[in-house]
């Protein structure tokens, strides 16, 4: 099958075509997506052309249908006088094989002419005889009527006796014109004879025409028309709404004096006075509370600082009484080293409250260079081996045989390896502690292992919050002052680098140190793994990563 | 789903672009029943003319072959080509106007004898229009023609024949009838009836149609000269139809009636067509000139519009008496006196003629004998009852014969035109006497010895060295003026007397083939003749009058010639009945006092 097969090549490259439409349509649909003007505008389009097109196909083809018919009556009524006419004409002849005959046919063709040749070709009359044969069919003008009266018009005028219409359109006398044919047939007193007449309809035909050209230029003008204004119509509703949007992406941004302008009362001015006193509400809360946490800071900063003056004084007093002990007796003498360990460690917290303040102000600074972290791994190992002694843990090393040379602040890391070790061999519980380091190109990683009572679920977050304690009642030994892994934290993110813990209960707990080997690179991946390998299999507990 | 695109946005795309607007093609659409078929009016039998192989007689054949010219005239040559042999078929080529001729013995016809001979004389040529016209002279003589038998050794054909169509008096008879149609004359006073001959078997649907197309054609010829012909471009739109609901439908073209004086031109129109049309004409006769509105005629109001419609069934007769007018008794208003003429004037008459028109009595008297013959004459109008003043009309010479009313006009009496021949002479008179005019005939040989003239005034026949001829009579300023004579060829050796007997026809008499004196009818062509008395012996008929007939009593079986026939011989007056019937003095109404013995009535005459 011929047609099936050109349907299949039709169906092939459409597709093709459709694959390609969608290639190329792809911005137009994420237009499509994102714009609700272009939606509106789209959609406004769509069904104009579907309202329109149809009010206009249905008047079109109602005029054509009242152009036709109104011809159709004329016809009719012309058609009826023409074969009363031509009754009376061929009353005359009682007789088929009257000689005269032919002529009266011919001159009856000539009177029912109407003889007013348009340019664009007249109408045809002609008279046949199909039941008499040896009667010529008298056609003026004299044209080929084959393609116009058609056998099914011949079978219903001249076998049925019926009056019949037909619309033709056959080429005539070298132009194509389209006919109504009527058809009727003609009683005479030898029998009956056909009466055609075929009136061109070109005048009808231009004038549907014009009127479907009329409506589809108005038809295309108004949907045109349509989409403009709803484009207007939507852009003034949809501008307020991308306004309102942006300047909620500015308030977000933290620009909190960002307003929307309000025109008039409607519901867009009130969408933008609500929208601007919630911004305004927002500011004043914002603007209250940063206040409040600065008046806090402040108040810590300064407690440190005007503590630190009579520390000092109390320091010198307390140094004078311990470097005399010896002269008093032991219980004063115990007092006196008691008061100055207490020192001690007054003096520490006070460090780490103004260091912490220092990081809340914001007045950290990196201190980069080019370090090889592995001595510096060394050397906190080293300072704390007395205390790893007194707990009776090992503190084992996995270092790299080579230099590990990192961007960072030497002092910072120090102080959080420090942190990091003494805390893992506080809780360590005498069992060994590992701290292993690993180096790629973009990264460095330590961590610190221990195998202790570890961390319930949890409490990998809680341990970097600032005065945390696993267990409240626990006394500490190591004089740890509570602000040790939030200052670490702090330092880890002034690198750009991580700080995370994981621990589970009965399993001890890791921590990993991750930095950038280049300074202010960011971080995509650490060299070692947060979740220790040693751990015991299908053990729970998630990684909590604290992101710097 | 998306493989079901295509096609619906195809449909789609068809359904709006061709949805609207006057589609290319339809199916037939049936309205409805057409009209209903209508009833013949013909029989479907075929005309039974002769073929060729219809008879082997060849004395039949012959007649047949003389018929063969007669009915569709453009068929004529073909048939008359099928009676002969190939050969004679490729050499025959004959003058397409068909010969009417009148055999004046009976063809010899024997098989042994190819050749036969015809005898003829020449009566006319019959062309499309129904007008038989009579030759220019007189033509006799003798044609041949060759028979042979064809190869079935049964039929005949004709080897050769003359170069003529040919159509015998008698197939003229068989085949055509006569068919008057009128033409206004000049005058507009009346209508000048113009014989013409139509086939038999034409359908009664076409015979309007052809009636009004030969009005179009125009008049025969030798009356062109007083009739009026239809105004130039006058055109019968389409056929007449069939007479539907007693309505006879007529559109002429626009050009029929001229635009000044319209109403009066009109209104001769239809007249002239109801004259024309009348034996079918029925109630109405609907007229349409050109897209006017159409026009109804009922009644038969228009018979006044041709003069023989005054005509009597039945004429008051009279004959001279002694030299009295009397009344022939048993004919209408026997016992009145005699009109017109005064009581102490009837006396001392030999001939008279007595007219009237619608308004007017007229009378013309021939009194006296020798040289003191006197033709007085006068007008009355009818309705006074008074007697006309006899006047004297002078200047005529002796040797008078019958005057005549030519032209009787109404309303007045003048402008009354008679004629009298006076010594073999045509003179005019008018009825308040005065110098009779002398009226030139040329053309015809030998002395005029009867003339006659048709009521409608214009048709003349006239009798001059013992043949007849037809002429028409115009009237000018001065005077009457005859146009040249044609002669007739009657069946008669010697023609004596003639009368107008009806609107086609004229009583004759004279000496016939047989030698013996006869009285008969001829057609105004002399074409075809009725006989009336074929044998009158020798006795000279000298003069001849007839009352015409009246066509609208006229029924369709007759001929329309006259039933009132008188005629005179030397001695005596006849009625020429089924036999020649003598005028006695019984016959007369009032005969006046005692007369001489061997007194008999005579010089009949009819009020015309």
């Amino acid at each position: 099958m011929p047609v099936r097969r050109a349907l299949r090549v039709v169906r092939r490259y459409w597709r093709v075509v459709v694959r390609h439409g969608k290639h190329y349509t792809a911005p137009a649909r994420r237009a499509w997506r994102r714009s609700l003007h272009l939606r509106v505008v789209t959609l406004t389009l769509v069904g104009s052309s579907l309202l329109v097109g149809t009010f206009g196909w249905f008047i079109a083809a109602q005029s054509a249908n009242i152009l036709l018919h109104r011809t159709q009556e004329e016809i009719s009524s012309s058609m009826d006088g023409k074969v009363a006419y031509a009754y009376r004409q061929l009353t005359v002849h009682p007789q088929a094989r009257d000689p005269e005959l032919p002529s009266t046919i011919n001159d009856t063709v000539n009177e029912l002419f109407d003889g007013d040749q348009a340019e664009d070709g007249g109408s045809v009359v002609s008279i046949r005889a199909e039941h008499h044969r040896e009667l010529p069919a008298v056609t003026l003008p004299n044209v080929d009527t084959r393609d116009l009266i058609t056998p099914d018009m011949i079978r219903s005028v001249a076998e049925q006796g019926r009056v019949a219409q037909q619309i033709r359109t056959a080429e005539v006398e070298g132009t194509t014109t389209k006919y109504l044919v009527y058809g009727s047939p003609v009683p005479t007193k030898f029998g009956r004879v056909e009466l055609y007449y075929m009136v061109p309809l070109t005048t009808e035909d231009r004038a549907a025409d014009q009127i479907r050209t009329t409506v589809l230029v108005t038809g295309i003008a108004l949907v045109i028309l349509l989409g403009v204004v709803a484009g207007l119509v939507t852009r003034m509703v949809v501008t307020p709404v991308r306004v309102a949007a942006r300047t909620a992406q500015r308030l977000s941004a933290g620009l909190l004096d960002q307003r929307m302008k309000v025109d008039g009362e409607d519901d867009l001015a009130l969408l933008a006075a609500a929208f601007n006193q919630m911004a305004a509400n927002l500011q004043r809360q914002i603007v209250r509370l940063e206040e409040m946490s600065r008046l806090q800071r402040r108040f810590t900063s300064d407690v440190s600082h005007e503590l630190r003056t009579p520390l000092t004084t109390v320091r010198m007093a307390a140094d004078l009484i311990f470097s005399e002990r010896e002269e008093f007796d032991p219980a004063v003498a115990r007092s006196a080293e008691l008061l100055q360990a207490e020192l001690d460690r007054f003096e520490g917290l006070l460090t780490d409250l103004l260091e912490i303040s220092r990081f809340d102000a914001g007045f950290a600074a990196l201190d980069a260079e080019h370090t090889d972290l592995v001595p510096i791994v060394r050397r906190v190992t080293d300072r704390l081996t007395g205390l790893a002694g007194r707990a009776g843990v090992d503190i084992e090393l996995r270092l790299p045989e080579t230099p590990v040379i990192a961007e960072v602040d030497p002092r910072r890391v120090e102080r959080v390896l420090r942190n990091l070790v003494g805390n893992a061999i506080e809780h360590a519980e005498a069992k060994p502690v590992v701290v292993t380091m690993a180096t790629d190109e973009a990264a460095v990683a330590i961590t610190v292992r221990d195998h202790g009572i570890g961390l319930k679920p949890g409490e990998e977050r809680l341990v970097f919050n600032r005065f945390w304690r696993a267990d409240p009642s626990r006394a500490r030994q190591t004089g740890g002052t509570g602000l040790g892994l939030s200052i670490s934290v702090e330092d880890a993110r002034l690198h750009g680098g991580w700080l995370e813990a994981w621990g589970a209960p009965g399993e001890g707990s890791q921590f990993r140190l991750t930095l950038p080997v280049r300074a202010g690179d960011r971080l995509v991946a650490a060299p070692l793994t947060l979740i220790p390998r040693d751990r015991p299999a299908a053990a729970t507990g998630e990684p909590a990563e604290v992101a710097g | 789903m998306r493989r079901h695109t295509l096609p619906v946005v195809v449909a789609l795309t068809a359904l709006v672009l061709g949805g609207c607007g006057i589609p290319d093609e339809s199916g037939v659409t049936v309205i409805g029943p057409g009209p209903s078929t209508g009833i013949t009016s013909g029989s479907e039998n075929t005309p039974d003319q002769a073929t060729r192989t219809t008879t082997s007689d060849r004395t039949e054949f012959v007649d047949n072959y003389l018929a063969a010219a007669a009915g569709d005239y453009d068929g004529a040559l073909d048939r008359v080509k099928e009676f002969m042999s190939p050969e004679a078929k490729s050499t025959f080529k004959p003058v397409t106007i068909p010969r009417v001729i009148r055999l004046t013995e009976k063809p010899l016809v024997s098989p042994s004898q190819p050749v036969i001979e015809l005898d003829y004389e020449l009566v006319g040529t019959l062309g499309r229009n129904g007008v038989l016209e009579p030759p220019k002279e007189p033509v006799e003589g003798t044609y041949e023609m060759t028979l042979g038998t064809a190869e079935d050794g049964i039929s005949l054909y004709v080897l050769s024949a003359p170069p003529f169509l040919l159509i015998s008096d008698t197939a003229l008879n068989a085949n055509y009838v006569q068919r008057t149609i009128y033409f206004w004359n000049t005058e507009h006073s009346g209508l000048v009836p113009d014989v013409r001959y139509m086939l038999r078997d034409l359908p009664i649907e076409q015979v309007p149609t052809t009636v009004i197309s030969w009005l179009i054609e125009g008049p025969a010829p030798w009356l062109k000269s007083v009739v009026e012909l239809l105004p130039e471009g006058t055109s019968l739109l389409g056929k007449v139809p069939a007479i539907q609901d007693q309505t006879l439908a007529i559109n002429l073209s626009a050009q029929a009636v001229p635009t000044d004086n319209a109403a009066d031109a009109l209104e001769r129109l239809r007249r002239q067509l109801q004259w024309s049309l009348r034996p079918l004409l029925p109630e109405n006769l609907a007229l349409k000139i050109g897209h006017q509105e159409t026009k109804n005629y009922y009644g038969t109001d228009f018979f006044t519009s041709n003069a023989s419609f005054r005509l009597e069934r039945s004429p008051e007769r009279f004959a001279v008496y002694g030299g009295k007018i009397v009344r022939l008794s048993g004919f209408p208003h026997a016992v009145e006196a005699i009109p017109a003429i005064p009581p102490q004037a009837n006396k001392d008459i030999r001939t008279a003629a007595l007219s009237t028109s619608g308004t007017h009595t007229y009378a013309a008297l021939v009194t006296g004998s020798g040289r003191g013959e006197t033709l007085r004459v006068g007008a009355t109008p009818t309705a006074s009852g008074q007697d006309a003043t006899l006047r004297t009309v002078s200047g005529l010479p002796a040797g008078l014969g019958y005057p005549v009313w030519a032209i009787t006009p109404n309303r007045t009496a003048g402008g009354a035109v008679g004629l009298i021949i006076g010594n073999g002479g045509l003179f005019s008179f008018n009825p308040e006497g005065g110098p009779a005019r002398p009226v030139q005939v040329s053309g015809a040989a030998g002395k005029l010895s009867a003339i006659t003239v048709a009521p409608d005034g214009h048709r003349v026949a006239i009798v001059a060295g013992g043949r007849l001829y037809r002429a028409v009579l115009a009237v000018s300023s001065d005077g009457v003026s005859l146009s040249e004579p044609e002669l007739l060829q009657a069946p008669l050796v010697t023609v004596t007397a003639a009368a107008f007997s009806g609107e086609g026809w004229l009583t004759v008499a004279g000496v016939g083939v047989s030698k013996r004196v006869a009285v008969l009818d001829v057609t105004i062509d002399g074409a075809l003749s009725d006989p009336r008395l074929d044998d009158l012996g020798d006795d000279t008929v000298n003069y001849v009058t007839a009352y015409p007939a009246n066509p609208v009593n006229q029924s369709p079986s007759e001929l329309g010639n006259s039933d009132s026939v008188s005629y005179t011989t030397a001695d005596a007056a006849w009625d020429a009945l089924s036999t020649a019937v003598r005028i006695d003095a019984a016959d007369l109404a009032q005969p006046p006092g005692e007369q001489p013995a061997g007194t008999v009535p005579t010089a009949p005459l009819f009020l015309n």
